[in-house]
């Protein structure tokens, strides 16, 4: 793997997001979802920051991973398909290093995207007499949650088609936002079915460990345990996502 | 002493597997071929013959089945053995949302030369290929004798040793067609080894010093052109007679 390569990748896919609908669509999604929470705010009793801000953290995610979730999913079956790939694999460059190039330029522009939004989002809550320092715990959570979705998007791409991909990346966000109803119910199954669904438990990430948005709003800070818990669960997700996709895209031929 | 072959291939297979719906496909049979350095050599053969298919065994973008490949003496699995390489698709579908100029800049980068070189082999190399005045402008806008074009200025970003060129001249008007011809026999006078595949057998005489027919994955026919000159037979004809009779026709002529 080269790191030179990795960057070198990470740029050109920077520069297509850029320059493709999808970012300006997300953005104005985010813009128009902020701009239809400003009023509702208002019908709230005295809490109007609050529910801007739970509405604000919501869309700044839906948004993000949704970007991160579509552009991921398509990154490397249109690269097989268009034959960019043969291009590139021609030249000095490892399989490894297309694929963290790729992922590379596709979570930095998640993350550049959360940033924005949250930039937008604190500045409004802050002139609604809301602590911004510490809502800014839930950014960088935000940020982990859109890593590792565009993670899971990329490893999975490596090796299924653009549909199958999405879905099985949105399922995983979805159910693993709800792990704790997955084994509450499996308490009330028989010992064979507990088994499996507590499997199933551990084999999905835990979104929830990554959204702490209440926690924040209601003016508590995040702890650093909370903090470092998060980090090392959203990281080592991401990772062993990425390498799944690595080993799966050694083999593929074009 | 032999010189170490630019291009080896020994019994160089490729079968597809099985999908839904479609058997499995043979698309290379115990290829046996060896390029040396500064030859030039054409592959030919009708479509669905395998030479894409070579191509990409070469580069490493698809694993034989059987057989084995070495470029300058190592395996292609290796990137790089690349760096000595250059190489243009069939139908070259680049990152349309690159102009021209920053499209060579990424395929310099990818071999990790400096900018200042890549700059100015950017600007050498699209001169030589007439697309200065369209540097500027995304590939999206490009046709497809332009994308021909700038195809094969990024194939030699990196003042490769060995050039492989598949169809170079499809999509290209006559004009084009002659500049290309004069770009390949260029690189031919400054020692490059070229190895292309065509449809194209007046080029292929023309350019090349030594050809081999492909029919049905199997390598029918090798020939040198001034061994066919000299015993008054032309291409199209070998051509003909081995894709008609792949089984009788002459392996090394």
């Amino acid at each position: 793997m080269s790191f030179g390569h990795v960057l070198t990748l990470a740029h050109q896919t920077w520069r297509e997001l850029l320059r493709e609908r999808l970012v300006s669509g997300a953005m104005l999604a985010s813009a128009l979802l902020l701009l239809c929470a400003l009023p509702l705010g208002g019908l709230s009793l005295g809490q109007d920051a609050r529910i801007l801000a739970d509405l604000g953290f919501a869309c700044m995610e839906v948004t993000s991973v949704l970007l991160v979730a579509v552009a991921g999913a398509q990154m490397l079956p249109r690269e097989w398909e268009r034959r960019t790939s043969f291009l590139v694999l021609s030249k000095p460059v490892s399989r490894t290093s297309f694929l963290l190039g790729k992922a590379l330029g596709l979570l930095a522009m998640g993350t550049l995207l959360v940033l924005g939004q949250s930039a937008v989002l604190l500045g409004l809550l802050g002139a609604r007499g809301m602590d911004p320092l510490i809502l800014a715990g839930q950014v960088p959570l935000v940020m982990l949650q859109t890593i590792l979705v565009g993670s899971l998007a990329v490893g999975f791409s490596a090796f299924a088609s653009l549909p199958v991909t999405l879905l099985a990346t949105l399922a995983l966000y979805v159910t693993g936002h709800n792990l704790d109803s997955v084994t509450g119910m499996a308490t009330q199954l028989p010992p064979l079915s507990k088994a499996i669904m507590t499997a199933i438990g551990h084999a999905i990430p835990d979104f929830s460990l990554l959204d702490l948005k209440n926690r924040v709003i209601h003016g508590q800070r995040l702890t650093p345990g909370l903090a470092a818990q998060a980090a090392i669960h959203g990281i080592s997700w991401s990772v062993a996502a990425l390498c799944v996709g690595i080993l799966a895209f050694q083999r593929r031929e074009a | 002493m032999m010189s170490v072959p630019v291009l080896e291939a020994k019994g160089l297979s490729k079968t597809y597997a099985a999908q839904i719906g479609q058997p499995a496909r043979h698309a290379l049979s115990d290829l046996d071929l060896r390029i040396e350095p500064g030859e030039t050599f054409g592959l030919l053969g009708p479509n669905g013959a395998g030479k894409t298919t070579s191509q990409k065994l070469f580069l490493g973008l698809v694993r034989p089945t059987r057989g084995e490949i070495r470029l300058f003496g190592e395996s292609p699995e290796n990137p790089d053995v690349r760096n000595r390489i250059g190489y243009l698709p069939e139908n070259p579908y680049f990152y349309q949302h690159l102009t021209g100029e920053e499209f060579l800049r990424f395929c310099g980068g990818l071999f990790k030369l400096p900018r200042q070189v890549v700059d100015e082999r950017a600007d050498r190399l699209l001169t030589q290929v007439r697309m200065q005045d369209a540097r500027k402008v995304q590939l999206k806008k490009y046709s497809k004798g332009m994308l021909q074009r700038v195809g094969i200025a990024q194939a030699l970003i990196n003042d490769p040793e060995l050039v492989l060129l598949d169809e170079p001249m499809s999509g290209l008007d006559p004009v084009g067609r002659h500049e290309f011809r004069e770009l390949i026999l260029d690189l031919k006078r400054q020692g490059k080894t070229i190895f292309f595949n065509s449809h194209i057998l007046s080029d292929v005489s023309e350019i090349c010093d030594r050809v081999g027919i492909l029919v049905e994955g199997q390598l029918a026919a090798e020939a040198a052109i001034a061994d066919l000159s000299r015993d008054g037979r032309d291409l199209e004809t070998l051509f003909m007679e081995t894709v008609r009779n792949p089984k009788t026709a002459a392996v090394a002529v």
